[in-house]
Protein backbone atom coordinates (compact mmCIF):
# COMPACT_ATOMS: atom_id res chain seq x y z
CA UNK A 1 0.00 0.00 0.00
CA UNK A 2 1.60 3.23 -1.12
CA UNK A 3 0.15 6.62 -0.40
CA UNK A 4 0.48 9.61 -2.63
CA UNK A 5 0.01 13.11 -1.34
CA UNK A 6 -1.54 15.75 -3.52
CA UNK A 7 -3.15 19.11 -3.17
CA UNK A 8 -6.79 18.41 -3.78
CA UNK A 9 -8.44 20.21 -6.64
CA UNK A 10 -11.67 18.26 -6.69
CA UNK A 11 -15.08 19.44 -7.70
CA UNK A 12 -16.12 20.18 -4.14
CA UNK A 13 -14.72 22.96 -2.04
CA UNK A 14 -13.02 21.24 0.86
CA UNK A 15 -13.79 22.59 4.32
CA UNK A 16 -10.91 24.77 5.40
CA UNK A 17 -8.50 26.82 3.37
CA UNK A 18 -7.41 23.98 1.08
CA UNK A 19 -6.83 20.30 1.32
CA UNK A 20 -4.20 17.65 1.23
CA UNK A 21 -5.10 14.25 -0.13
CA UNK A 22 -3.37 10.91 0.25
CA UNK A 23 -4.46 7.72 -1.43
CA UNK A 24 -3.57 4.05 -1.46
CA UNK A 25 -5.27 0.69 -1.10
CA UNK A 26 -6.18 -1.38 1.93
CA UNK A 27 -8.58 -4.21 2.70
CA UNK A 28 -9.24 -4.71 -1.03
CA UNK A 29 -10.53 -1.13 -1.32
CA UNK A 30 -9.15 2.27 -2.25
CA UNK A 31 -8.12 4.24 0.80
CA UNK A 32 -8.13 8.04 0.75
CA UNK A 33 -7.35 10.55 3.45
CA UNK A 34 -8.33 14.16 2.82
CA UNK A 35 -7.18 16.78 5.28
CA UNK A 36 -8.49 20.31 5.42
CA UNK A 37 -5.51 22.60 5.83
CA UNK A 38 -5.76 25.52 8.14
CA UNK A 39 -3.64 27.76 5.94
CA UNK A 40 -2.31 27.04 2.44
CA UNK A 41 1.41 26.53 2.25
CA UNK A 42 1.84 25.86 5.95
CA UNK A 43 4.69 23.36 6.14
CA UNK A 44 3.69 22.23 9.63
CA UNK A 45 0.33 21.22 8.23
CA UNK A 46 2.05 19.18 5.53
CA UNK A 47 4.34 17.41 7.97
CA UNK A 48 1.43 16.66 10.30
CA UNK A 49 -0.61 15.35 7.40
CA UNK A 50 2.18 13.01 6.38
CA UNK A 51 2.39 11.69 9.92
CA UNK A 52 -1.38 11.19 9.95
CA UNK A 53 -1.35 9.33 6.63
CA UNK A 54 1.49 7.09 7.82
CA UNK A 55 -0.59 6.30 10.90
CA UNK A 56 -3.60 5.45 8.73
CA UNK A 57 -1.53 3.14 6.52
CA UNK A 58 -0.03 1.49 9.58
CA UNK A 59 -3.40 1.03 11.25
CA UNK A 60 -4.99 -0.58 8.20
CA UNK A 61 -1.98 -2.86 7.76
CA UNK A 62 -2.25 -3.99 11.37
CA UNK A 63 -6.00 -4.52 11.03
CA UNK A 64 -5.48 -6.56 7.88
CA UNK A 65 -2.87 -8.67 9.67
CA UNK A 66 -5.40 -9.31 12.41
CA UNK A 67 -8.74 -9.56 10.64
CA UNK A 68 -8.44 -10.44 6.94
CA UNK A 69 -9.92 -13.82 6.16
CA UNK A 70 -8.44 -13.57 2.67
CA UNK A 71 -4.89 -13.76 3.97
CA UNK A 72 -3.39 -17.11 4.77
CA UNK A 73 -1.21 -15.73 7.56
CA UNK A 74 -3.65 -13.43 9.34
CA UNK A 75 -4.58 -14.00 12.95
CA UNK A 76 -8.22 -14.62 12.10
CA UNK A 77 -7.33 -17.26 9.52
CA UNK A 78 -5.20 -19.12 12.07
CA UNK A 79 -7.97 -18.81 14.64
CA UNK A 80 -10.66 -19.89 12.16
CA UNK A 81 -8.68 -23.04 11.42
CA UNK A 82 -8.82 -23.92 15.12
CA UNK A 83 -12.52 -23.09 15.44
CA UNK A 84 -14.48 -25.51 17.53
CA UNK A 85 -11.60 -27.31 19.13
CA UNK A 86 -8.61 -25.19 20.20
CA UNK A 87 -7.66 -21.81 21.64
CA UNK A 88 -5.05 -19.33 20.53
CA UNK A 89 -3.42 -16.22 21.89
CA UNK A 90 -4.20 -13.28 19.58
CA UNK A 91 -3.66 -9.53 19.59
CA UNK A 92 -5.86 -6.86 21.08
CA UNK A 93 -7.34 -5.72 17.77
CA UNK A 94 -8.74 -9.13 16.98
CA UNK A 95 -10.03 -9.66 20.50
CA UNK A 96 -11.74 -6.28 20.32
CA UNK A 97 -13.25 -7.11 16.93
CA UNK A 98 -14.58 -10.46 18.10
CA UNK A 99 -16.12 -8.98 21.24
CA UNK A 100 -17.65 -6.15 19.20
CA UNK A 101 -19.07 -8.70 16.75
CA UNK A 102 -20.62 -10.66 19.58
CA UNK A 103 -22.24 -7.49 20.91
CA UNK A 104 -23.43 -6.52 17.45
CA UNK A 105 -25.03 -9.95 17.02
CA UNK A 106 -26.95 -9.47 20.26
CA UNK A 107 -28.02 -5.88 19.56
CA UNK A 108 -29.23 -6.64 16.05
CA UNK A 109 -31.18 -9.70 17.12
CA UNK A 110 -28.92 -11.96 15.07
CA UNK A 111 -29.27 -10.05 11.81
CA UNK A 112 -25.59 -9.27 12.07
CA UNK A 113 -23.51 -12.36 12.75
CA UNK A 114 -19.95 -12.94 11.54
CA UNK A 115 -20.38 -16.74 11.59
CA UNK A 116 -21.47 -16.87 7.97
CA UNK A 117 -18.16 -17.95 6.51
CA UNK A 118 -19.46 -21.41 5.61
CA UNK A 119 -22.32 -19.85 3.65
CA UNK A 120 -19.94 -17.46 1.89
CA UNK A 121 -17.60 -20.29 0.94
CA UNK A 122 -20.52 -22.40 -0.25
CA UNK A 123 -21.69 -19.74 -2.71
CA UNK A 124 -18.18 -19.09 -3.94
CA UNK A 125 -16.98 -16.06 -1.95
CA UNK A 126 -13.81 -17.79 -0.93
CA UNK A 127 -11.03 -16.64 1.35
CA UNK A 128 -8.11 -18.48 2.88
CA UNK A 129 -8.80 -22.18 3.25
CA UNK A 130 -10.69 -22.92 6.43
CA UNK A 131 -12.19 -26.32 7.20
CA UNK A 132 -15.97 -26.31 7.11
CA UNK A 133 -17.52 -26.80 10.53
CA UNK A 134 -20.67 -28.38 11.83
CA UNK A 135 -23.72 -26.34 12.77
CA UNK A 136 -22.95 -23.80 15.49
CA UNK A 137 -24.17 -25.02 18.85
CA UNK A 138 -23.73 -21.83 20.86
CA UNK A 139 -24.96 -18.25 20.70
CA UNK A 140 -21.55 -16.87 21.47
CA UNK A 141 -19.31 -15.62 18.69
CA UNK A 142 -16.20 -16.01 20.83
CA UNK A 143 -15.08 -17.71 24.01
CA UNK A 144 -12.54 -15.64 25.93
CA UNK A 145 -10.23 -16.90 28.64
CA UNK A 146 -8.99 -13.52 29.81
CA UNK A 147 -6.89 -15.00 32.61
CA UNK A 148 -4.93 -17.14 30.19
CA UNK A 149 -5.16 -14.57 27.38
CA UNK A 150 -6.61 -17.21 25.05
CA UNK A 151 -9.40 -16.99 22.48
CA UNK A 152 -11.49 -19.78 21.05
CA UNK A 153 -14.07 -19.59 18.29
CA UNK A 154 -17.06 -21.92 18.38
CA UNK A 155 -17.29 -21.42 14.60
CA UNK A 156 -15.15 -19.60 12.01
CA UNK A 157 -16.00 -15.94 11.42
CA UNK A 158 -15.80 -13.33 8.67
CA UNK A 159 -14.99 -9.89 10.09
CA UNK A 160 -15.12 -8.11 6.73
CA UNK A 161 -17.55 -5.26 7.33
CA UNK A 162 -17.07 -4.67 11.02
CA UNK A 163 -13.33 -5.16 10.57
CA UNK A 164 -13.16 -2.30 8.10
CA UNK A 165 -15.32 -0.18 10.40
CA UNK A 166 -13.00 -0.81 13.31
CA UNK A 167 -9.98 -0.02 11.15
CA UNK A 168 -11.61 3.29 10.26
CA UNK A 169 -12.38 3.97 13.93
CA UNK A 170 -8.82 3.36 15.06
CA UNK A 171 -7.25 5.11 12.08
CA UNK A 172 -9.44 8.18 12.62
CA UNK A 173 -8.36 8.27 16.24
CA UNK A 174 -4.72 8.29 15.16
CA UNK A 175 -5.39 11.05 12.64
CA UNK A 176 -6.95 13.15 15.40
CA UNK A 177 -3.91 12.53 17.57
CA UNK A 178 -1.56 13.58 14.76
CA UNK A 179 -3.63 16.58 13.67
CA UNK A 180 -5.67 17.83 16.60
CA UNK A 181 -8.36 20.25 15.54
CA UNK A 182 -7.99 19.58 11.82
CA UNK A 183 -10.86 18.56 9.61
CA UNK A 184 -10.32 15.28 7.80
CA UNK A 185 -12.19 12.68 5.78
CA UNK A 186 -11.03 9.08 5.58
CA UNK A 187 -12.60 7.01 2.83
CA UNK A 188 -12.13 3.25 2.68
CA UNK A 189 -13.93 2.17 -0.47
CA UNK A 190 -17.11 4.09 0.24
CA UNK A 191 -17.13 3.65 4.00
CA UNK A 192 -16.23 6.97 5.55
CA UNK A 193 -15.28 8.62 8.78
CA UNK A 194 -14.55 12.28 9.16
CA UNK A 195 -14.62 15.44 11.14
CA UNK A 196 -15.28 18.92 9.93
CA UNK A 197 -12.77 21.60 10.90
CA UNK A 198 -13.35 23.20 14.28
CA UNK A 199 -15.78 26.10 14.32
CA UNK A 200 -18.91 26.78 12.32
CA UNK A 201 -17.31 26.23 8.94
CA UNK A 202 -18.60 24.04 6.15
CA UNK A 203 -19.02 20.31 6.61
CA UNK A 204 -18.11 17.38 4.39
CA UNK A 205 -20.63 16.59 1.67
CA UNK A 206 -21.15 12.89 1.08
CA UNK A 207 -22.87 11.55 -2.01
CA UNK A 208 -25.00 8.44 -1.72
CA UNK A 209 -24.20 6.22 -4.68
CA UNK A 210 -26.89 5.11 -7.08
CA UNK A 211 -26.70 1.32 -6.65
CA UNK A 212 -28.53 0.68 -9.91
CA UNK A 213 -25.52 1.80 -11.93
CA UNK A 214 -23.47 -1.09 -13.30
CA UNK A 215 -20.19 -1.70 -11.46
CA UNK A 216 -17.48 0.57 -12.75
CA UNK A 217 -19.88 3.17 -14.09
CA UNK A 218 -19.94 6.56 -12.41
CA UNK A 219 -23.07 8.65 -12.15
CA UNK A 220 -24.69 11.38 -10.11
CA UNK A 221 -25.52 10.48 -6.52
CA UNK A 222 -29.06 9.76 -5.42
CA UNK A 223 -28.68 12.16 -2.52
CA UNK A 224 -26.11 14.30 -0.78
CA UNK A 225 -25.75 14.39 2.99
CA UNK A 226 -23.68 16.50 5.33
CA UNK A 227 -21.14 14.95 7.67
CA UNK A 228 -19.73 17.15 10.41
CA UNK A 229 -18.42 14.42 12.68
CA UNK A 230 -18.94 10.69 12.52
CA UNK A 231 -19.16 7.96 9.94
CA UNK A 232 -21.16 6.77 6.98
CA UNK A 233 -21.28 3.21 5.68
CA UNK A 234 -23.23 1.47 2.97
CA UNK A 235 -24.26 -2.13 2.44
CA UNK A 236 -25.02 -2.69 -1.20
CA UNK A 237 -25.32 -5.48 -3.73
CA UNK A 238 -24.13 -3.29 -6.58
CA UNK A 239 -20.82 -5.12 -6.45
CA UNK A 240 -19.98 -8.56 -5.15
CA UNK A 241 -22.79 -10.24 -7.11
CA UNK A 242 -22.14 -13.38 -9.09
CA UNK A 243 -23.67 -16.65 -10.22
CA UNK A 244 -23.05 -19.47 -7.79
CA UNK A 245 -22.06 -23.01 -8.70
CA UNK A 246 -25.68 -24.13 -8.63
CA UNK A 247 -26.69 -21.37 -11.08
CA UNK A 248 -28.26 -18.91 -8.62
CA UNK A 249 -27.67 -15.16 -8.65
CA UNK A 250 -26.08 -14.54 -5.28
CA UNK A 251 -24.36 -11.76 -3.35
CA UNK A 252 -22.15 -11.42 -0.32
CA UNK A 253 -24.72 -10.13 2.22
CA UNK A 254 -25.69 -13.32 4.03
CA UNK A 255 -28.73 -13.49 6.30
CA UNK A 256 -27.37 -15.36 9.34
CA UNK A 257 -30.84 -16.65 10.16
CA UNK A 258 -31.09 -18.58 6.90
CA UNK A 259 -27.41 -18.83 5.92
CA UNK A 260 -28.40 -17.68 2.44
CA UNK A 261 -27.93 -14.36 0.63
CA UNK A 262 -30.52 -11.93 1.97
CA UNK A 263 -33.53 -11.46 -0.30
CA UNK A 264 -32.76 -8.48 -2.52
CA UNK A 265 -35.84 -6.30 -2.15
CA UNK A 266 -33.35 -3.53 -1.36
CA UNK A 267 -30.47 -2.34 -3.51
CA UNK A 268 -28.51 -0.60 -0.79
CA UNK A 269 -28.70 0.75 2.75
CA UNK A 270 -26.60 3.66 4.00
CA UNK A 271 -26.29 4.54 7.68
CA UNK A 272 -24.71 7.56 9.32
CA UNK A 273 -23.51 6.88 12.84
CA UNK A 274 -21.08 8.36 15.32
CA UNK A 275 -18.89 5.30 14.97
CA UNK A 276 -17.79 3.66 11.68
CA UNK A 277 -17.99 0.11 13.02
CA UNK A 278 -21.56 0.58 14.14
CA UNK A 279 -22.43 2.32 10.88
CA UNK A 280 -21.26 -0.88 9.15
CA UNK A 281 -23.18 -3.12 11.53
CA UNK A 282 -26.46 -1.25 11.17
CA UNK A 283 -26.17 -0.85 7.42
CA UNK A 284 -25.80 -4.59 7.06
CA UNK A 285 -28.45 -5.45 9.67
CA UNK A 286 -30.99 -3.09 8.08
CA UNK A 287 -30.25 -4.47 4.63
CA UNK A 288 -30.93 -7.97 5.91
CA UNK A 289 -34.06 -6.72 7.66
CA UNK A 290 -35.53 -6.05 4.23
CA UNK A 291 -37.99 -3.58 2.83
CA UNK A 292 -40.99 -4.66 4.92
CA UNK A 293 -39.63 -3.47 8.28
CA UNK A 294 -36.54 -1.39 7.60
CA UNK A 295 -38.39 1.91 8.01
CA UNK A 296 -40.05 1.27 11.37
CA UNK A 297 -36.98 -0.45 12.75
CA UNK A 298 -34.56 2.29 11.70
CA UNK A 299 -36.89 5.01 12.96
CA UNK A 300 -37.44 3.22 16.27
CA UNK A 301 -33.68 3.06 16.79
CA UNK A 302 -33.22 6.71 15.85
CA UNK A 303 -30.83 5.80 13.06
CA UNK A 304 -29.99 8.10 10.18
CA UNK A 305 -30.56 5.62 7.36
CA UNK A 306 -31.14 5.90 3.62
CA UNK A 307 -32.23 2.92 1.54
CA UNK A 308 -32.82 2.30 -2.12
CA UNK A 309 -35.72 0.04 -2.95
CA UNK A 310 -35.84 -2.41 -5.82
CA UNK A 311 -37.65 0.12 -8.03
CA UNK A 312 -34.96 2.72 -7.38
CA UNK A 313 -36.95 4.75 -4.86
CA UNK A 314 -34.79 6.43 -2.25
CA UNK A 315 -36.31 6.49 1.24
CA UNK A 316 -34.86 7.79 4.47
CA UNK A 317 -35.55 8.17 8.16
CA UNK A 318 -36.27 11.54 9.79
CA UNK A 319 -32.74 11.59 11.21
CA UNK A 320 -31.36 11.05 7.72
CA UNK A 321 -33.61 13.75 6.29
CA UNK A 322 -32.06 16.25 8.72
CA UNK A 323 -28.65 15.53 7.23
CA UNK A 324 -29.74 15.43 3.61
CA UNK A 325 -29.01 18.61 1.71
CA UNK A 326 -30.04 17.35 -1.72
CA UNK A 327 -31.87 14.40 -3.25
CA UNK A 328 -32.62 13.84 -6.87
CA UNK B 1 -78.29 11.26 174.82
CA UNK B 2 -79.18 9.31 171.94
CA UNK B 3 -76.48 8.57 169.35
CA UNK B 4 -77.98 8.34 165.96
CA UNK B 5 -75.95 5.77 163.97
CA UNK B 6 -75.75 5.67 160.22
CA UNK B 7 -76.01 2.30 158.43
CA UNK B 8 -72.67 1.30 156.86
CA UNK B 9 -73.85 -1.51 154.70
CA UNK B 10 -75.23 0.77 152.06
CA UNK B 11 -72.02 2.42 151.01
CA UNK B 12 -70.29 -0.88 151.36
CA UNK B 13 -72.75 -2.47 149.03
CA UNK B 14 -72.51 0.46 146.65
CA UNK B 15 -68.77 0.23 146.75
CA UNK B 16 -68.74 -3.47 146.33
CA UNK B 17 -71.17 -3.21 143.50
CA UNK B 18 -69.11 -0.57 141.84
CA UNK B 19 -66.00 -2.61 142.30
CA UNK B 20 -67.66 -5.64 140.87
CA UNK B 21 -68.88 -3.60 137.97
CA UNK B 22 -65.45 -2.20 137.37
CA UNK B 23 -63.87 -5.59 137.56
CA UNK B 24 -66.44 -6.95 135.14
CA UNK B 25 -65.93 -4.04 132.84
CA UNK B 26 -62.21 -4.53 132.97
CA UNK B 27 -62.62 -8.22 132.23
CA UNK B 28 -64.98 -7.58 129.39
CA UNK B 29 -62.67 -4.94 128.01
CA UNK B 30 -59.72 -7.27 128.22
CA UNK B 31 -61.66 -10.00 126.49
CA UNK B 32 -62.84 -7.58 123.88
CA UNK B 33 -59.32 -6.33 123.32
CA UNK B 34 -57.93 -9.81 122.96
CA UNK B 35 -60.68 -10.70 120.53
CA UNK B 36 -60.04 -7.54 118.52
CA UNK B 37 -56.31 -8.24 118.46
CA UNK B 38 -56.92 -11.76 117.21
CA UNK B 39 -59.29 -10.51 114.59
CA UNK B 40 -56.82 -7.89 113.44
CA UNK B 41 -54.05 -10.45 113.28
CA UNK B 42 -56.27 -12.83 111.31
CA UNK B 43 -57.28 -10.14 108.87
CA UNK B 44 -53.77 -8.70 108.32
CA UNK B 45 -52.81 -10.92 105.28
CA UNK B 46 -56.11 -10.17 103.58
CA UNK B 47 -55.63 -6.46 104.21
CA UNK B 48 -52.15 -6.61 102.71
CA UNK B 49 -53.50 -8.43 99.66
CA UNK B 50 -56.19 -5.82 99.32
CA UNK B 51 -53.55 -3.10 99.50
CA UNK B 52 -51.51 -4.80 96.78
CA UNK B 53 -54.56 -5.21 94.59
CA UNK B 54 -55.38 -1.57 95.09
CA UNK B 55 -51.88 -0.58 94.06
CA UNK B 56 -52.02 -2.76 90.94
CA UNK B 57 -55.42 -1.46 90.09
CA UNK B 58 -54.08 2.03 90.31
CA UNK B 59 -51.18 1.13 87.98
CA UNK B 60 -53.57 -0.48 85.50
CA UNK B 61 -55.72 2.59 85.62
CA UNK B 62 -52.73 4.77 84.86
CA UNK B 63 -51.70 2.53 81.95
CA UNK B 64 -55.22 2.66 80.62
CA UNK B 65 -55.09 6.43 80.79
CA UNK B 66 -51.84 6.39 78.79
CA UNK B 67 -53.27 4.01 76.20
CA UNK B 68 -56.33 6.14 75.89
CA UNK B 69 -54.12 9.14 75.17
CA UNK B 70 -52.20 7.26 72.51
CA UNK B 71 -55.39 5.96 70.98
CA UNK B 72 -56.68 9.51 70.79
CA UNK B 73 -53.46 10.61 69.04
CA UNK B 74 -53.64 7.65 66.65
CA UNK B 75 -57.23 8.48 65.90
CA UNK B 76 -56.19 12.03 65.06
CA UNK B 77 -53.41 10.82 62.78
CA UNK B 78 -55.75 8.36 61.06
CA UNK B 79 -58.19 11.14 60.48
CA UNK B 80 -55.47 13.26 58.85
CA UNK B 81 -54.35 10.32 56.69
CA UNK B 82 -57.91 9.65 55.67
CA UNK B 83 -58.24 13.27 54.63
CA UNK B 84 -55.03 13.04 52.57
CA UNK B 85 -56.21 9.80 50.97
CA UNK B 86 -59.45 11.44 50.12
CA UNK B 87 -57.53 14.25 48.42
CA UNK B 88 -55.41 11.73 46.50
CA UNK B 89 -58.52 9.88 45.43
CA UNK B 90 -59.98 13.08 44.13
CA UNK B 91 -56.83 13.83 42.15
CA UNK B 92 -56.72 10.26 40.83
CA UNK B 93 -60.27 10.72 39.70
CA UNK B 94 -59.29 13.92 37.89
CA UNK B 95 -56.32 12.12 36.31
CA UNK B 96 -58.51 9.24 35.19
CA UNK B 97 -60.82 11.73 33.59
CA UNK B 98 -57.90 13.41 31.81
CA UNK B 99 -56.54 10.05 30.63
CA UNK B 100 -59.94 9.08 29.34
CA UNK B 101 -60.16 12.39 27.47
CA UNK B 102 -56.72 11.88 25.93
CA UNK B 103 -57.51 8.28 25.03
CA UNK B 104 -60.68 9.43 23.39
CA UNK B 105 -58.87 12.10 21.43
CA UNK B 106 -56.15 9.65 20.39
CA UNK B 107 -58.77 7.19 19.22
CA UNK B 108 -60.33 9.94 17.20
CA UNK B 109 -57.06 10.67 15.36
CA UNK B 110 -56.79 9.29 11.85
CA UNK B 111 -54.47 6.32 11.28
CA UNK B 112 -52.85 7.99 8.33
CA UNK B 113 -52.45 11.60 7.29
CA UNK B 114 -52.13 12.40 3.68
CA UNK B 115 -49.38 14.96 3.37
CA UNK B 116 -48.99 17.05 0.28
CA UNK B 117 -46.20 15.88 -1.93
CA UNK B 118 -43.07 17.93 -1.59
CA UNK B 119 -40.49 18.08 -4.34
CA UNK B 120 -37.25 16.69 -3.01
CA UNK B 121 -35.19 19.08 -5.06
CA UNK B 122 -36.01 22.07 -7.17
CA UNK B 123 -36.64 21.02 -10.72
CA UNK B 124 -33.54 21.11 -12.81
CA UNK B 125 -31.22 21.58 -9.87
CA UNK B 126 -28.14 19.42 -10.26
CA UNK B 127 -26.53 17.52 -7.43
CA UNK B 128 -24.03 19.63 -5.52
CA UNK B 129 -20.41 18.64 -5.72
CA UNK B 130 -19.37 16.18 -3.06
CA UNK B 131 -16.19 15.32 -1.18
CA UNK B 132 -16.73 11.57 -1.23
CA UNK B 133 -19.29 8.98 -2.21
CA UNK B 134 -20.55 6.18 -0.02
CA UNK B 135 -21.53 3.00 -1.76
CA UNK B 136 -20.67 -0.59 -2.41
CA UNK B 137 -17.26 -1.62 -1.15
CA UNK B 138 -14.56 -3.31 -3.16
CA UNK B 139 -13.97 -0.89 -6.00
Amino acid sequence: MIGAAAEAAGAAAVPGAASLSFSGRAMASPLTLTIARRSPGNEDDLRGAEVAWAAVVDEFARCEDAMSRFRDDSEITRLNRLAGWASLTVGGRLVHALVASDRARRLTGGRFDPRVINALERIGYEGAVVPLTAVVQTDRVVDLDRRAGMVRLPAPVDLGGIGKGLALRWAARRVEEALPGFGFLLDAGGDLVGRAPAGDGPTWRIGIEDPRLPPGEEGPPLAVAELSRGAVATSSVRRNRWRSGDGRDVHHLIDPRTNEPAPTDLFAVTVAHADPAWAEVWAKALFIEGLATIGPDARARGLAAWWVEADGTLAMTPAARERTIWSG
Amino acid sequence: MTDKRRPVHVPVLVGASAALYAASLAGVTALQSAADRATIEARAPAAAAVDRLAARNEAVAKALDGLRGRMDATGTDYGAAADALGSVEVRLGDLATTVADVAGQVAALPDRIALPSVPRAPAGRAAPSVHAVTGASGK
